[in-house]
């Protein structure tokens, strides 16, 4: 196969391979999907967030979770980096700290598959970096 | 930090928080081998008392912390290769932040994942347009999510086949006008 070099080649093999994708229609609820916000602040990327975040978009669509995955800033929980924060349909969020790619698998098997909780949930009314003495 | 283009996705999230509706990543390496790290924004600016204090790592606007480290770790990678930041803004209107490596330094940074960086931005945030300007002596690379996703007729780039086929399109242009992880940090 040619390098893809340009738009119009990739348009082309795209349309050489009668690929056709997949759209989340604009109509689609936000509340039907799984919501993961990656907390990509300084803090989070020098920890892994890139990874981690990276991961998350192959792995929920690879194994099939209807989910939108989004960067947030800093969720102050600087010393937990990678922090991610997962809201199921219809709950209310829950984040994760220290979520490098093995944590993230564990999150998406267990947590968001399975409805289990899974260790590494840091509670909301945790201190963050500001009120931590 | 362990990455230029890490440098550049993490200054690129302070463009978006800043309501950013369209960011540059811009690279541009000299003849000389000066290489220029710019990240451009239309987002809400800084005003002049901030801007004097955005070197100072104990300075943030944030909420949820004490210290703000984007820019003076910037600065500090900048600086060890005898390079400087440079930053400009406009209340209102913008900023762009400017820094400047020289690569021949044994202690500059290696690029990293430029495309990785690019494609995550553009996903995650995809009202935004992210653009990605590289030049180098031996050509110019641009792309742009917004007319990516014109010309594909796609509504965002979420699509994995889409993210790996995008992936390769840059890494292949950027090999062409010689900018590789291995060829811009020169370790010995």
């Amino acid at each position: 196969m040619n390098k893809i070099k340009s738009l119009s080649d990739l348009k082309k093999i795209r349309e050489e391979q009668n690929r056709s994708i997949e759209l989340r229609s604009k109509g689609e609820a936000a509340e039907k999907l799984v919501q993961v916000k990656v907390a990509m602040a300084t803090c989070g990327i020098a920890s892994g967030a890139k990874e981690t975040m990276e991961f998350l978009m192959d792995s929920l669509e690879k194994r099939g979770v209807n989910a939108v995955v989004t960067q947030t800033g800093c969720m102050g929980y600087c010393y937990a980096e990678p922090t991610i924060e997962v809201t199921m349909p219809g709950k209310e969020p829950v984040v994760f700290g220290n979520v490098n790619t093995q944590k993230a698998d564990e999150i998406i098997e267990k947590y968001i598959k399975g409805g289990a909780l899974v260790d590494g949930i840091i509670p909301v009314n945790y201190e963050t970096i500001q009120t931590k003495e | 930090m362990k990455e230029l283009s890490l440098h550049l996705l993490d200054i690129a999230e302070n463009s978006l928080t800043a309501g950013a509706t369209e960011v540059s990543l811009g690279l541009r390496l000299t003849n000389a081998g000066v290489l220029f790290l710019k990240v451009q924004d239309n987002g809400r600016g800084i005003d002049v008392e901030k801007l004097r204090q955005i070197e100072n790592p104990f300075f943030t606007t944030r909420t949820t912390r004490n210290v703000g480290l984007g820019v003076p770790l910037l600065k500090q990678h900048a600086e060890m290769t005898g390079g400087k930041v440079e930053i400009r803004s406009n209340p209102g209107k913008g900023t762009e932040i400017t820094a400047r490596f020289h690569i021949w330094h044994p202690d500059i940074q290696p690029l990293g994942d430029l495309e990785g960086c690019w494609m995550l931005l553009a996903v995650a945030n995809n009202e935004a347009n992210i653009l990605l300007n590289c030049e180098t002596p031996g050509g110019s690379f641009r792309i742009g999510s917004a007319e990516v996703k014109r010309e594909l007729e796609l509504e965002d780039l979420q699509d994995a086949e889409i993210r790996a086929d995008l992936k390769a399109l840059i890494r292949n242009n950027l090999e062409d006008i010689g900018l590789t992880n291995r060829k811009i940090a020169y370790k010995k």
